[in-house]
């Protein structure tokens, strides 16, 4: 049973691209995210949608947990669905 | 977050196919194996590497761990004499047809998955077994003692309970109130991917839906779907009576049974 586990991508979607690349070469049997998709990079949802189409079994890191308090954009109260809010830093 | 389920696949390939075509078009966020790859059916290495190849969590179903442990017996409850030299065959041809780094794989798969949500300064745990919290085999059927479930559920530390076993799917919410406190716990038969036992031929399996309200004290915040889908039946039944497995499983497969 190989296990894959990877964490604190931090919107860093280039990383991830290569991570996904480089892990697939591994052939896991199993594989899981340990949170921190958001914060201090510009691809906070495309990282998080990267990893939802992969139905990638994730738990919530400091920084997702802070996004999801985070107002939207348009400056209305957050709906709490933290797929699609932005991260403002 | 949409969590999809589904187990019991019993090494039927054209019904896991069927099943990844259907659950894709809901886009899941995170997706589980709850055990039971192989038996039944003669593609149990092809199954195995459809699940693996996806790197989905997974869990041992009874008849996975005993094809694991290239054990004759998979914790099945056959009630009929046919029925178990019927079953017999079946454990007897998996174990032949089923090559070593997938027995390796069966053999090492954990026996529950656990996740625990912290949505509100409280705490909503999901867990995920074959049979039940206490055996690998054992049946949680529709018709359970209510009291037995809670008991079940509260030992196990279970607020929402996801599991297989029985290919028969249902959703039963049940108050474990304490002190006038209510304490909701879900219990969830995910069904069966391919050899379902409601007579309804079709494969089955859940998406489970947790909110940021989702909580034990709101029954309604957490919502379950049973989905359904078509598969090459003919296809499945066809390879079984092709094989040296007993025709009685073809038949199964063609009603639902």
């Amino acid at each position: 049973m190989k296990i894959a586990l990877f964490s604190d991508i931090h919107a860093n979607l280039p990383a991830l691209q290569a991570f996904f690349y480089n892990v697939e070469t591994h052939k896991p049997d199993a594989i899981y995210c340990l949170g921190d998709l958001a914060g201090y990079h510009i691809w906070p949802n495309e990282v998080i949608n990267a990893i939802r189409q992969n139905g990638i079994a994730t738990i919530a890191g400091n920084h997702d947990a802070k996004v999801r308090k985070l107002p939207k954009a348009d400056g209305t109260a957050v709906a709490g669905d933290w797929g699609s809010t932005h991260a403002v830093h | 977050m949409k969590i999809a389920l589904f187990s019991d696949i019993h090494a039927n390939l054209p019904a896991l196919h069927a099943f990844f075509a259907h659950v894709e078009q809901q886009k899941p966020d995170a997706i589980y194996c709850l055990g039971d790859l192989v038996g039944y059916n003669i593609w149990p290495n092809e199954v195995i590497n459809e699940i693996r190849k996806r790197g989905i969590p997974t869990i041992a179903g009874n008849y996975d761990f005993g094809i694991g442990r290239t054990s004759d017996d998979c914790g099945c409850a056959y009630k009929t004499d046919d029925d178990k030299a019927n079953g017999a065959v079946s454990i007897s041809f998996t174990n032949e047809i089923v090559k070593d780094e997938e027995r390796s794989y069966l053999r090492s798969l954990p026996a529950h998955i656990k996740v625990e949500f912290q949505l509100n300064n409280d705490k909503l745990n999901l867990l995920m077994v074959h049979g039940s919290p206490r055996k690998i085999n054992e049946y949680l059927f529709e018709d359970r003692d209510e009291k037995s479930l809670i008991r079940i559920m509260h030992d196990a530390d279970a607020d929402i309970m996801c599991f297989g076993h029985t290919h028969k799917p249902y959703h039963r919410i049940l108050n474990d109130n304490k002190e006038g406190q209510d304490h909701f716990r879900h219990a969830i038969n995910i069904g069966s991917v391919g050899k379902p036992k409601d007579g309804n031929p079709q494969g089955g399996y859940v998406l489970l839906h947790i909110n940021d309200n989702s909580s034990i004290t709101n029954k309604d915040s957490i919502r379950v779907n049973f989905m359904r889908f078509d598969y090459d039946i003919g296809k499945a039944a066809k390879a079984v009576e092709d094989s040296r497995l007993p025709n009685a499983y073809a038949e199964s497969l063609r009603k639902g049974i």
